[in-house]
């Protein structure tokens, strides 16, 4: 039994429509148009991604609506909608709870989430163009405003009404032909919440015993995933071909290790949040690694022993410099 | 296939030898080590299904022995996001002419975790730290002899490249077995596996088989694309002469042809019944030759 979904290949064409290189400044107009009043959005939607096929490219046996309908209210906001708060995506994932990796793994199936959460009015379009990187403010009184004042741009400002339909386009899972799927599990907040639960879920199972001495260890793990530079770099990693950290055992591992140096680090010089580049650097050594040990053959506490013994030494040295050179 | 450094002595097979000859720091003669794997994707559920064999009395059949190191295989499906390691904790010497140990081992997987392409590694890895002194019987180059190293718990003494495995690939259709006895070299047979779900296998002579397997550069993989292509169109031949192709049922009963019986339906003009029904027409519709010179280009 498959999940509902659009045709993945028909998403990536509409995708292709709004990328950077061949956007249709007319479809980008439109799709803010269609964000900004809301009604019709779905339907329009979905008109542009099946095209020809009648406005009917989906396919699949369960339609999530049956699951979505218990969701409203989990969204006060569009920065909920849109952000890393770990209370607000386990509602999420608890409403797809049924979901399995399987399907979760399917831009069509996460973009059909979306239009059923539109019609059901759990969100509207128009958080779809809530940014915190200034395209739309998130928890802006108005962002229909936003959208409209975007709009009213005209030609001079075709590359903003062109961007704000793209991170419309991607939020709705898709635009990730340029990317790849990794896109989907960054950018669409629906598939980021839930594959950021999922995991959270399979360390807290997995590290039983390992995190006695730690306070409310569930709560740190869950916040060190919703770290938006640590869920970019680990999903980065677990969808590239090695997949190393993708194993539940040198996952653990790491995670175990970021959760024990924030205990450790708390007001020490190099903190207690892991640098971009300090963690960057120790994935890349653990890949190196794997090439010659077996991690995965090692419990979550070897795998942590040995990032704490030969592999993070580096990355730490790294950022104390990092930190110098700030200070200066 | 690049060669890999590794801090250690890690048994692997030399690229494109019938013999399987060890690489460097391991002697010619010391064996080898490589897997054969198939992706199970039917009955009972899917798993992956592979066969460890490894060749020549030396330092990692001695700890195999010893019960120092283990077999096991990687399965990774980047796709959700899922790596697992499976090891082997208990198995059999099955010797044959030419093996010290030919091992087969079943990696469950569930369903719901996998999506997209499969990838796969076997390997023998150590159990815990082992102490090594290079002696002769290790099969390692002379002028490491008396050299004192340590193999770290969880290191990795043999090893193949990944082998990966798409559900809607061919290489999910279609398995390469090697046949030495009733194929003279350079000939092919396809032939219908309706046992572990259904699929075909493309049995190959020694040479050709190796020559498959180990395919590298635009050049031998285009070749490769090539016979798989020549088999594809057999696969088809055998659907349409067993009448399988008209009960689209039976096709939906196995995941390996599934992709097939979408993918057919899409193609127009395609009419399994009329007499002018041309496998080879179909089978380079679904993949097309290319030139080796624009690889690339037609990989993506």
């Amino acid at each position: 039994m498959k999940v509902k979904r659009y045709n993945e290949t028909a998403l990536i064409k509409f995708g292709d429509r709004v990328s950077p290189n061949e956007a249709n400044g007319e479809l980008c107009a439109e799709i803010l148009r269609h964000a900004a009043h809301g009604d019709g959005f779905v339907e329009f939607i979905t008109n542009e991604i099946c095209g020809d096929n009648s406005g009917d490219c989906t396919s699949g046996d369960i339609d999530p609506e049956a699951w979505l309908v218990h969701g409203q209210g989990i969204y006060p906001t569009a920065a909920a909608f849109i952000g890393y708060d770990y209370g607000v995506m386990s509602q999420t994932a608890k409403l797809l709870g049924n979901l399995e990796k399987r399907d979760a793994a399917s831009p069509g199936v996460w973009a059909l989430i979306n239009a059923r959460m539109i019609e059901l009015g759990i969100v509207q379009p128009a958080w779809f163009a809530a940014s915190p990187n200034g395209v739309a403010r998130p928890g802006s009184k108005d962002i229909t405003a936003m959208i409209e004042e975007t709009l009213s741009l005209h030609d001079d400002g075709q590359a903003k009404i062109n961007d704000m339909a793209r991170l419309i386009v991607r939020r709705f899972a898709g635009g990730y032909r340029a990317r790849g799927k990794r896109d989907m599990y960054l950018v669409c907040p629906p598939a980021r919440a839930w594959w950021i639960c999922r995991l959270a879920e399979e360390a807290i199972q997995g590290l039983e015993g390992a995190v006695d001495e730690i306070d409310e260890p569930a709560t740190k793990i869950a916040d060190i995933l919703v770290t938006s530079h640590i869920w970019e770099k680990l999903c980065e990693k677990f969808v590239s071909q090695l997949t190393v950290t993708g194993d539940i055992n040198i996952r653990n591992g790491i995670l175990l290790y970021l959760l024990k140096r924030e205990q450790r680090n708390i007001d020490n010089a190099i903190g207690p949040v892991i640098k971009r580049a300090a963690l960057e650097d120790i994935l890349r050594r653990i890949g190196q690694m794997s090439t010659w040990r077996a991690l995965g053959s090692l419990s979550a506490i070897e795998v942590m022993q040995i990032i704490d013994s030969d592999i993070a030494p580096y990355a730490e040295r790294m950022e104390y410099t990092l930190n110098g050179m700030q200070a200066n | 296939m690049t060669s890999r450094a590794y801090p250690f002595p890690v048994l692997e097979a030399q690229d494109g030898s019938s013999e399987r000859l060890a690489r460097p720091p391991f002697m010619p003669q010391a064996g080898s080590y490589y897997v054969e794997a198939m992706r199970e994707s039917d009955s009972p559920a899917a798993a992956i299904s592979v066969t460890h064999h490894l060749c020549g009395n030396n330092l990692v059949s001695r700890l195999l022995e010893k019960d120092q190191a283990r077999f096991g295989v990687t399965v990774s499906a980047p796709e959700t996001m899922f790596r697992k390691f499976v090891p082997l904790l208990k198995f059999d010497f099955v010797a044959s002419e030419g093996h010290t140990a030919m091992t087969p081992q079943h990696a469950p997987l569930n369903d719901a975790d996998i999506a997209g392409t499969v990838f796969v590694r076997g390997s023998v890895f150590v159990t815990q730290d082992v102490d090594v002194v290079v002696d002769d019987s290790c099969g390692l180059m002379p002028e490491l002899s008396g050299v004192r190293f340590m193999y770290p718990k969880g290191a990795i003494i043999a090893t193949e490249e990944m082998q990966a495995f798409g559900l809607g690939t061919i290489s999910a259709l279609i398995k390469l077995v090697r046949e030495e006895d009733e194929l003279v070299e350079g000939q092919i047979r396809v032939v219908p596996d309706a046992e572990n779900g259904y699929r075909f296998r493309l049995l190959a002579g020694n040479k050709l088989y190796d020559k498959l397997r180990n395919a590298d550069g635009p050049y031998e993989r285009a070749h490769v694309h090539s016979v798989y292509i020549h088999a594809l169109s057999r696969c088809l031949e055998i659907l349409r002469e067993e009448g399988l192709c008209r009960d689209k049922d039976w096709w939906m009963t196995y995941a390996s042809l599934r992709w097939l019986a979408d993918l057919i339906q899409t193609l127009e003009q395609l009419h399994w019944d009329e007499p002018g029904f041309n496998a080879d027409e179909v089978a380079t519709r679904i993949r097309k030759h290319y030139f080796a010179t624009s690889y690339d280009e037609a990989e993506q």
